[in-house]
């Protein structure tokens, strides 16, 4: 059978074969296989008149001397570095840091910085409600009155607080026990008239974001404590109290103006605030994190046995990071600071390192 | 002064001595670049700095082909501008017909404003040569340029492609057979040359 298709390597023994590159036993068989196979010597035919087209090509004239002068040898100047590796570096570099602080963050620090966070943001509403007396009890979580906190709150804030609340602890966990159900209802009513007297004193403006994050703690039933503090209507801790327990309260909607007015009147734990809204908003995705930021309402704070069985594991270790509580908000703050820093550091340098490189390409 | 001393002169920093060598190779290092790159401000360009390359790195030269050493100096100074020309293409050079294939015809290069000396000098199959040459993969371009129109054996092209033989050898025999194809496109401009051919190879 007669072979029309020739192979690569078929084409390369005759354009060896042109050249003269074959060694002679190579040569014979293809010799011998031209006079048997009329297409290998069709092909040879083209290969050979191929080449010699190419060779007939002309020199072209040179257009000048190529001979070097001094000046063209000298050695050049190296250019000047380009700042762009620097910068790409630079971007690089605090893009990896800032990924490290937020793991950092978001794994280690992330509870803590929400757990202490959230009285915080009941505080202010706390400190503007009239009793001075009721912002320290609210104060007993937040930070910056850590140390009065400690005292007053153990002493008679939280003990008159807590005997009163007791007793009506027990109707408050019925109604809170029946959930987020409609016997949440009654309790959701109390806390508005407590709330109607502070967003009096405070520009309530309804935010988008905050209702965000009442409703997260809204989806989870785990509020039993803030109903007690909200049926009591005890006269020094109701003020107080209501504001603290808003946050909890909020689940059905008539509450959601009061936690907004913790935000709003937030201007100088604003850093704090982020911290604990940032937190929170990354933290929605775990349960757990969201289920511990609230306990930390006033209530727990008193070493008070009763809330533990209502909120898990939270009451336990609580008082024992009362002493903690400054240092992990300070932690929060700084490594949200430091978050930003990287952050806003990693986006200058990429940004200088792309205009320099598209400076450099024009 | 033969060649080792000219080089071993350049490569002591001897400036006349490297462009001894300059005046000798650079007709073939001109057209080497001219045919790889397919006009003469672009083949000068990288003549020049071949040459200039080749003045700073004329120690790393050990030994061979001083022509091979050099002819692979200015082609791989040709592949970096053909690399940055294809990074920053610019308009083709074929014009498109009404459905937007390149007119594959050697007609249209012709220059309605060039004298008549220059048409004849400009022949139709030259150009068409030169227009498959161009079209071809610049590294079945580099070889069968080393081979057919610097006439070196495959030893030496394998030198100068820095390259081993047998992939010199395949490369050589595609493009070949590329231009086979290419210029049957052009048949009708052939048959005198290729009867010639023929003829030669009746004898």
């Amino acid at each position: 059978m007669i072979k029309t298709q020739l192979s690569a390597r078929d084409y390369e023994v005759l354009s060896a074969y042109l050249d003269g590159q074959l060694n002679s036993k190579e040569r014979a068989r293809l010799e011998a296989r031209l006079i048997t196979t009329p297409a290998l010597q069709t092909t040879l035919d083209d290969l050979q008149k191929t080449r010699s087209l190419l060779r007939s090509l002309p020199r072209p004239r040179r257009p000048r001397s190529f001979v070097l002068t001094p000046q063209m040898v000298t050695t050049r100047q190296p250019k000047p570095r380009p700042l762009f590796p620097a910068f790409s570096l630079a971007s690089a570099v605090s893009s990896l840091l800032l990924v490290l602080v937020m793991l950092g963050d978001f794994l280690g620090l992330a509870p803590r910085a929400v757990q202490y966070a959230m009285p915080e943001h009941a505080q202010p509403v706390a400190l503007e409600a009239p009793q001075p007396e009721a912002a320290v009890n609210d104060a007993g979580m937040a930070q910056e009155a850590a140390v009065v906190a400690e005292t007053m709150l153990v002493t008679e804030t939280a003990d008159v607080a807590f005997a009163q609340i007791l007793p009506t602890a027990s109707e408050a966990d019925n109604l809170a026990m029946g959930g987020a159900l409609p016997s949440e209802e009654p309790s959701a009513k109390i806390v508005p008239t407590e709330v109607i007297n502070e967003p009096i004193e405070l520009p309530v403006e309804p935010s988008p974001a905050p209702v965000d994050i009442v409703g997260i703690s809204a989806s989870l039933p785990i509020e039993p404590i803030t109903p007690t503090i909200a049926a009591t209507q005890d006269a020094t801790t109701s003020r107080a109290l209501p504001a603290t327990a808003t946050p909890t309260m909020t689940p059905e909607a008539t509450a959601t103006p009061t936690i907004l007015t913790p935000t709003v009147a937030m201007p100088t734990f604003t850093e704090t605030a982020e911290a604990a809204a940032l937190a929170i908003l990354l933290d929605t995705a775990t349960p757990e994190s969201t289920a511990t930021s609230p306990p930390p309402t006033p209530t727990v704070d008193t070493d008070d046995g009763e809330p533990a069985t209502a909120i898990e594991n939270q009451p336990t270790s609580q008082p024992e990071r009362e002493g903690d509580a400054l240092v992990s908000t300070g932690r929060s703050g700084t490594l949200l600071t430091i978050e930003i820093v990287l952050g806003a550091l990693a986006v200058v340098t990429g940004l200088a390192a792309f205009l320099l490189r598209r400076g450099s390409r024009a | 002064m033969d060649e080792p001393a000219l080089i071993q002169a350049a490569c002591q920093g001897d400036l006349d001595s490297f462009n001894h060598l300059v005046l000798v190779y650079q007709d073939q290092v001109y057209h080497q670049a001219y045919r790889m790159m397919g006009d003469e401000a672009a083949a000068a360009d990288a003549s020049q700095e071949a040459f200039i390359s080749a003045f700073h790195h004329i120690r790393s030269y050990r030994g061979g082909s001083f022509r091979a050493w050099l002819l692979r100096i200015v082609t791989n100074a040709c592949y970096d501008e053909l690399r940055r020309r294809q990074r920053r293409p610019t308009t083709p050079l074929e014009p498109l017909d009404d459905s937007g294939e390149e007119i594959e015809s050697p007609r249209w290069m012709v220059d309605p404003q060039d004298s008549p000396e220059e048409s004849l000098d400009r022949s139709e199959l030259r150009q068409a040569i030169e227009h498959c040459l161009q079209h071809l993969p610049d590294d079945f371009r580099a070889a069968v340029l080393m081979v057919d129109i610097q006439g070196m054996d495959y030893t030496e092209a394998a030198q100068a492609l820095g390259k081993p033989l047998g992939t010199v050898k395949s490369r050589l025999a595609r493009a070949r057979l590329r231009m086979r194809d290419c210029l049957k496109g052009f048949w009708e401009l052939l048959p005198a040359v290729f009867r010639h051919d023929d003829e030669n190879r009746e004898m």
